[in-house]
């Protein structure tokens, strides 16, 4: 290893590293203030300034390299009184009287806080106080005297985004928000405006960020080291208590987070690795710290959801939190003891298959799995599945789990690859830690390739677009595989050449030039999502998306919306049967056979529900779609009351702890699960905990998916009646049963989407329909209404929506959730 | 060869200065005039570029008599044409006429041409910039075709080095060697592995400064040869020219430039078929003045905020997308063909020791004389200021001269024998830097002139650093006080702590230098700085504040002038009667001062 003298101690660092780095590694500390481990170091705070020898003037260890035998010191009086007229400097601009007040240890005990100025004028008055890395800053470098006089700007504090407020009078510049949303997350919304004194941090024009397309990420406000970010929501609660490393339940990222933790209650959500060990109470690693093989994958990101939503909903007002029961046509709050007891005499009449089981693909894999044995074991029922997971079409499971087997790859294998293929997804929405490694990776070179029928986002960043019609992406992929095979490896000779896309027109057509660029690019890594799995050519599609990435030897990652897809089929919570799927138990229901609904966070938009003699709904809200009908309604504990273990995209089981004991009377779904078992006299469901559950689990033969019968898809061939073809995103705003947009603020904000409908431009002018008015879309089960918008990224005959799966809508009533196209007919809304 | 440029001519001055003197309607005006006499197609009006001596403008020069018509104006065209052209008659009155009053016909004998040394301006003014075949006529592209055809990349490097060229852009670093260094730096980035870049600086921000615009403007494949010899002798495939977009004409002239070295075959795929490629774009700059730092420069080209970046590494290793880049001035460039062509002498055999060759500079302030001038490097600043610019306007005594642009620093008169090159400029505080020289006289306040440097310079600082961003923002803080008159002694010494901040503490150049008035002026007029301190009195007569305007009795005989002019309504007087002012209400504006034609308002 080589070595570096430091303040005359030679010591040795690990190659690569900057002079800071060894001296952290070595327990030397360098004041820091623009330096965070997952930012680029720039040398912008000027604090960590030292002297080298051979080196002119005064470098900052920050962006130094360090090199064998290199002779550095890191604490002379030059530097201690430069870094001291540093930090005066930094804080004439900021309100610093708290900072340097010689008894700003007291302050707390004797000042009253009062919140009500616009702006901040000192500590107690600041959100981030006692977390701040000014107030440690100004003890390391032993600040006692402003000899400036403060030139404090003055501005109004930014409150109109949702999530988080910026008080730009307390930033210090050091361009961290810059850095990581421009270089980490790559979306850009932030930049350094203006110049010399004027000098500040801003959106483009100036424009709030709901105008300028912020993606709510919250990573900004992560690594801001004062008070100038911070979320609405926990503004004022101060230093948490404690921190509880957990598992984002949302996507399939499976992003892990840290909870903080103040009086039992979630007050705040932290990506793990986002915010620096230096400030305030936060060095130590959550109380209940999850385990977890290697490090964060999501590396200090989160989404919106994971960031600012998840975290409203544990605590908000309309949760469920006690079991109910329907008396006298409405429901009432019971006791557990009661609604158990209710339901061990009403279920044994259901018996065998007049009773079926839903279960959510957000469920921990302890309670899917203590689910479906309730269903299969106890209940003596097969009607068991998931149908927002993966749709029961034959052989879906079975080809996903062969591609899982076969081709999984981490997601930090995508920062590796040098091609990225992209069917059927819109991860900027879905999966948004997965999208932000994709921009990083083309950032650093990487060619993508996008197959999709629309222009979306993705596909107008893309190397090359490949344009499909719904349901025709196998004959797509088998096509750019016949093109593989006729391309020749760089260097070979060649008949036909095929120059890269140098932004100008195509040539050679679109598949050549993908087939071209993956020849030439390997590693590769592709991603599908439900715009495989969801729609009605699954199974050819996963066929050929099989054949292709054994072509190209690439890993396959596979875009699930729900967290624990994987887990859901591992557990079992799926049926083996068509005639027990999804449909299967609505035909049911709607024939009569199935008397009995017992639904775990699924969420159908079924008329059928009406007919049902007993439905049980077990979640954390009473979905609009279900409350009708529902007879018992059980309080289910969220996954911040509750252990337990989430399987990623990538296979990899998270195992995740409790970080708050379970609001109001909630149970973790599972326990609920063995609880009825045990009221109906079962046994072997005497769980202590969701441990015990896994350990059963992970013992269990895995239970075979996907035998059911082959049955040709569907044909979507247009047909008179429905001459469109609408693609229905399901949009990123719905959890479990419950549209997070009725239940966070912000979210109502950010969904612009979700009653909109794009048309091309060519329809458009057909139907006489212009920009903003409202049009009706109708399917053979339905219609719905939406605002229209003229899109030119959409060819003829086909139209997009947004959906909140949550809302459900009547244009797929009764058909699969998550259904991603159907047929419909669009018309005007006149008067 | 209709074109050689020494034919028949009439040698108009484009260059965007002289343009806005009302150059374009000259040349129109000259172009029409030929028209009625038929002549259009014997005497050609040539838009030129600079020829120097812009306070003259618009001056023409008619060919081959050489001819110096200044201050012309379109209604002049039809003498011209007549008594000149077809006459054979010199017109007299659009003569210029020296200090003493001498009429002289051509620039023969003028003090501002006298002592320069029109190097690497020498096309400027002759040729037709927009023609190519003028530029070939004249030696143009020679030195590509000797480079090309008969020398390695290094042996470029090498004549580069001996003939002991330094940047013009403002340090001075020799150019041969950086060329080296980045022709042997490793090319290994991810993405581009195997590329290099080569950079012409035209991003020219300083305020006052337009050498590099007019050079551009008046001889734009001088430049371009440069760049494609740099890009040969480095090993790079691609050549950028970084210009502000506020010099429209002299993007203008340079993408023509570029087109037609593409269609000839200096550009493009194996020029001068010999297997050497090379392409060049322009690249705007949005105008701020931080953008000609390196490697700001970079990351604007980039398509980021042009904010610097810490070095190592520096962009001879990993420039522009990680690849080993350099980046040179425009005159630097300019400097590189006759070097190759004529060999190292032709810029070694003028200059000093250290400091080889010529040196442009805008010359600007309260010389007689002021425009583009060419000298070579280690004259005197008195023979600059003396001769080249006909000494101080109206008399008044040589105070002090800013050199090297807003960060450069003040000269005082004492100094007023050394030489102008970098060695002498640096151990006075001061720099060679992109080539301003602002001369300063008695009426100057060296605190003001510290005050307006700084100015500029906080305002264009990218902001980054606190020490460049806030520490300036405090020394303006206190200038302010002073020159209100309420500074206090503890400040000067706050004005050396903080200089000392920013010295050390910022991360480029801009931070570093931009103390630089401030310590010079501090340095060489620091009673001056006690006057507005202690005695609460500016010598200078400058500092609002700190001055009272009165009217000298004696002198007034009462004609009103003043009273009229005065905005705050605070001169009292009846026609006739020596007036008076109040100075409760007096703005201290100058009104009065520039008003009356009998010196009789007095400044204290
Ligand atoms: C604030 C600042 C502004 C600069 N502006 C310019 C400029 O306008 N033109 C220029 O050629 N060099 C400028 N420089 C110098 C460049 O950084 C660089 O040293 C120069 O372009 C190198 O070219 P040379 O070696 O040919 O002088 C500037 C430097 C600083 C610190
Ligand atoms: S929330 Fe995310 S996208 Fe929005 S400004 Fe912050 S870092 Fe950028
Ligand atoms: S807002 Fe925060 S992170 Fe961004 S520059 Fe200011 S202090 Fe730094
Ligand atoms: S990307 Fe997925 S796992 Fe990560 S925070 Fe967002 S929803 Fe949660
Ligand atoms: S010294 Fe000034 S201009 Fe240079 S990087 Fe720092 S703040 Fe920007
Ligand atoms: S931490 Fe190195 S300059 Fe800010």
């Amino acid at each position: 290893m080589p070595t570096i003298t430091l303040n005359n101690l030679s010591v040795p660092f690990t190659p690569g590293s900057s002079v800071l780095e060894a001296a952290r590694q070595n327990g030397v500390r360098i004041p820091t203030l623009c330096y965070h481990p997952i930012l680029k170091s720039v040398g912008a705070c000027r604090l960590c300034v030292v002297e080298v020898d051979g080196l002119r003037g005064f470098p900052t260890a920050c962006t130094t390299p360090a090199a064998d035998g290199m002779v550095v010191r890191t604490d002379t009086p030059a530097l201690r009184s430069l870094r001291r007229e540093v930090l005066s400097l930094i804080l004439s601009e900021h309100p610093y009287t708290c900072l340097v007040c010689d008894r700003h240890d007291r302050c707390a005990e004797w000042q009253v806080t009062i919140r009500k100025a616009a702006v901040t004028t000192g500590c107690e008055n600041c959100p981030k106080n006692g977390q701040c890395e000014l107030q440690t800053l100004v003890d390391e470098v032993g600040l006692s005297l402003m000899p400036y006089s403060i030139s404090y700007r003055g501005l109004p504090v930014e409150k109109k985004d949702p999530f988080f407020d910026r008080d730009y009078n307390l930033c210090i510049l050091c361009g961290r928000c810059v850095r990581v949303c421009q270089d980490v997350r790559r979306t850009g919304t932030l930049a350094f405006i203006q110049r010399g004194s004027q000098t500040l941090v801003g959106t483009a024009f100036d424009k709030s960020h709901l105008e300028v397309d912020c993606e709510f990420c919250g990573s900004c406000v992560d690594v801001c080291p004062t008070g100038a970010l911070y979320d609405k929501r926990s503004k004022w609660e101060g230093v948490p208590e404690t921190t509880a490393r957990t598992v984002c339940p949302y996507c399939s990222v499976g992003c892990e987070l840290d909870l903080w933790i103040k009086r039992g209650k979630v007050v705040g959500v932290r990506p793990a690795g986002a915010v620096l060990p230096t400030g305030g109470l936060l060095t130590a690693p959550g109380g209940a710290a999850a385990n977890t093989d290697g490090a964060p994958r999501n590396n200090g990101m989160a989404c919106v959801r994971g960031r600012f939503g998840l975290v409203e909903m544990v605590h908000a007002p309309d949760r469920v939190r006690h079991p109910m029961l329907r008396k006298g046509g409405r429901l009432i709050e019971t006791s557990w003891e009661d609604a158990l007891a209710f339901l061990a005499e009403k279920l044994p009449a259901y018996r065998g298959e007049s009773f079926a089981l839903l279960a959510s693909p957000h469920l921990t894999s302890e309670s899917a799995y203590a689910l479906q044995k309730f269903a299969r074991q106890v209940m003596g029922s097969g009607n068991v599945d998931s149908p927002t997971a993966l749709p029961r079409i034959p052989r879906i499971g079975e080809l996903v789990d062969r591609l899982r087997a076969e081709r999984s790859a981490p997601l930090r294998s995508l920062l590796d690859a040098r091609s990225i293929v992209v069917i059927g997804a819109n991860p900027r929405l879905s999966h948004p830690v997965a999208a932000v490694y994709i921009r990083q990776a083309q950032a650093a070179g990487a060619r993508l390739i996008v197959v999709d029928p629309r222009r979306s986002e993705l596909a107008k960043r893309a190397d090359v677009w490949l344009p499909v019609k719904p349901g025709a992406d196998a004959a797509l992929l088998q096509e750019l595989r016949q093109a593989l095979a006729r391309e020749t490896i760089p260097g070979e000779p060649s008949n036909e050449q095929h120059a890269l896309p140098q932004g100008g027109a195509p040539q050679g057509g679109a598949v050549a030039q993908a087939a071209h660029c993956l020849k030439t690019a390997s590693p590769c890594v592709i991603l599908y999502g439900s715009g495989v799995t969801h729609s009605l050519a699954a199974v050819e599609t996963l066929d050929a998306i099989h054949d292709l990435a054994g072509d190209l030897q690439a890993g396959v990652i596979p875009l699930f919306g729900a967290a624990n897809t994987l887990g859901v089929l591992d557990a079992g919570a799926v049926a083996v049967d068509e005639k027990q799927n999804y449909a299967g138990i609505v035909q049911g229901i709607a024939n009569g056979e199935i008397k009995a609904l017992y639904l775990a966070g699924e969420m159908p938009a079924l008329d059928e529900l009406m007919k049902l003699e007993l439905l049980i709904v077990q979640d954390h809200f009473l979905s609009p779609n279900v409350a009708e009908y529902a007879h018992a309604v059980l309080p289910a504990a969220s996954f911040a009351e509750v252990s337990g273990t989430l399987v990623n995209f990538e296979g990899r089981a998270q195992h995740f702890a409790p970080a708050i004991p379970p609001v109001g009377d909630t149970r973790p779904d599972w326990w609920i699960a063995a609880a009825l078992a045990r009221a109906l006299g079962a046994d072997g469901f005497t769980y202590s905990s969701a441990a015990d559950v896994w350990q059963e689990l992970d013992e269990q033969e895995r239970p075979p998916v996907g035998q059911a019968a082959s049955r040709p898809p569907s044909a979507l061939d247009s047909q008179a009646d429905y001459p469109f073809t609408l693609l229905l995103e399901r949009n990123a705003y719905a959890y479990r049963s419950s549209a997070l947009t009725d239940h966070i603020k912000g979210m109502e904000l950010c969904k612009a989407d979700e009653e909109s409908l794009y048309l091309s431009v060519e329809d458009a002018r057909r139907l006489a329909v212009a920009e903003g008015d409202l049009v009706q879309a109708t399917s053979p089960a339905g219609s719905a209404t939406f605002l229209a918008h003229l899109s030119a990224d959409l060819p003829a005959t086909l139209a997009y929506a947004s959906i909140n799966p949550a809302h459900g809508s009547q244009l797929f009533v009764g058909m699969l959730p998550g259904s991603k196209v159907c047929l419909v007919k669009i018309d005007k809304v006149t008067s | 060869m209709d074109n050689h440029p020494l034919i028949n001519c009439i040698a108009v001055c484009s260059d965007s200065g002289c343009l806005s003197g009302g150059g374009e309607a000259v040349r129109t005006a000259l172009v029409a005039a030929l028209e009625r006499k038929g002549l259009a197609q014997q005497v050609e009006v040539r838009a030129t570029g600079c020829f120097g001596f812009c306070e003259q403008g618009p001056i023409i020069i008619t060919r081959p008599d050489q001819t110096f018509y200044v201050r012309v104006k379109p209604q002049d065209a039809d003498a011209i044409v007549t008594q000149h052209i077809l006459g054979g008659k010199i017109i007299d009155r659009l003569l210029y006429r020296d200090a003493a009053g001498v009429k002289l016909p051509t620039t023969e004998g003028m003090g501002f041409y006298a002592k320069q040394r029109r190097r690497i301006l020498r096309r400027v003014g002759e040729i037709d910039p927009e023609q190519i075949d003028h530029y070939l006529a004249t030696d143009g592209y020679r030195a590509l075709e000797k480079a090309l055809k008969t020398m390695t990349p290094e042996s470029v490097a090498d004549e580069v080095e001996r003939s002991g060229l330094r940047g013009r852009g403002g340090a001075g670093f020799p150019t041969g060697r950086k060329w080296r260094m980045a022709r042997i730096a490793p090319s290994n980035s991810k993405e581009m592995a195997g590329r290099k870049f080569v950079i012409c600086n035209a991003d020219e921000g300083d305020p006052g400064a337009f050498m590099n615009r007019s050079l551009l403007e008046g001889d734009p494949h001088a430049v371009l040869e440069g760049l494609i010899l740099a890009g040969y002798a480095v090993g790079a495939q691609q050549g950028y020219v970084y210009i502000r977009a506020e010099y429209p004409r002299a993007v203008r002239k340079i993408e023509k430039a570029i087109r037609q070295a593409y269609e000839r075959g200096f550009l493009g795929k194996n020029i001068l078929a010999s297997g050497f490629d090379f392409d060049v774009e322009t690249r705007l700059g949005a105008g701020a003045f931080v953008c000609g730092e390196e490697t700001a420069l970079l990351q604007s080209i980039e398509g980021r905020r042009g904010n610097p970046t810490p070095r190592p590494p520096f962009p001879a290793q990993k420039g522009l997308w990680g690849c080993p880049t350099t980046i040179n001035n425009v005159e630097t460039l300019a400097n590189a063909a006759p070097i190759v062509l004529y060999g190292a002498d032709w810029l070694n055999s003028t200059g000093t020791e250290t400091s080889k060759g010529t040196k442009t500079f805008a010359l600007a302030g309260k010389v007689r004389n002021t425009g583009l001038i060419e000298v070579p490097l280690g004259i005197s600043l008195r023979e600059v200021i003396y001769e080249i610019g006909g000494g101080i306007q109206n008399d008044k005594t040589f105070k002090l001269v800013q050199i090297g642009g807003p960060s450069g620093g003040c000269v005082p008169a004492e100094h007023i024998d050394k030489p102008l090159d970098y060695e002498s400029l640096r151990a006075l505080g001061a720099m060679v830097g992109s080539g301003g020289l602002v001369v300063m006289d008695e009426d100057n306040c060296a605190v003001d002139v510290a005050h307006y440097f700084l100015s500029f310079i906080q305002a264009e600082s990218c902001g980054k650093c606190p020490p460049c961003r806030l520490g300036t923002l405090q020394m303006l803080h206190i200038l302010d006080r002073i020159r209100q008159g309420e500074g206090e002694a503890e400040d000067l010494n706050r004005l050396l702590t903080l200089a000392d901040a920013i010295q050390k503490g910022s991360l480029c150049g801009l931070g570093q230098t931009a103390p630089n008035p401030v310590l010079t002026t501090l340095r060489y007029f620091r009673h001056e700085y006690e006057a507005h301190v202690i005695e609460k009195r500016c010598p200078g007569r400058v500092c609002k504040s700190l001055i009272t305007y009165s009217v000298q009795s004696d002198r007034c005989n009462g004609c009103t002038l003043c009273a009229r002019a005065c905005p705050a309504e605070a001169i009292l007087g009846d026609l006739k009667q020596p007036h008076s002012i109040v100075i409760e209400k007096c703005l201290r504006c100058g009104a009065c001062l520039d008003a009356c034609n009998r010196d009789a308002i007095l400044v204290n």
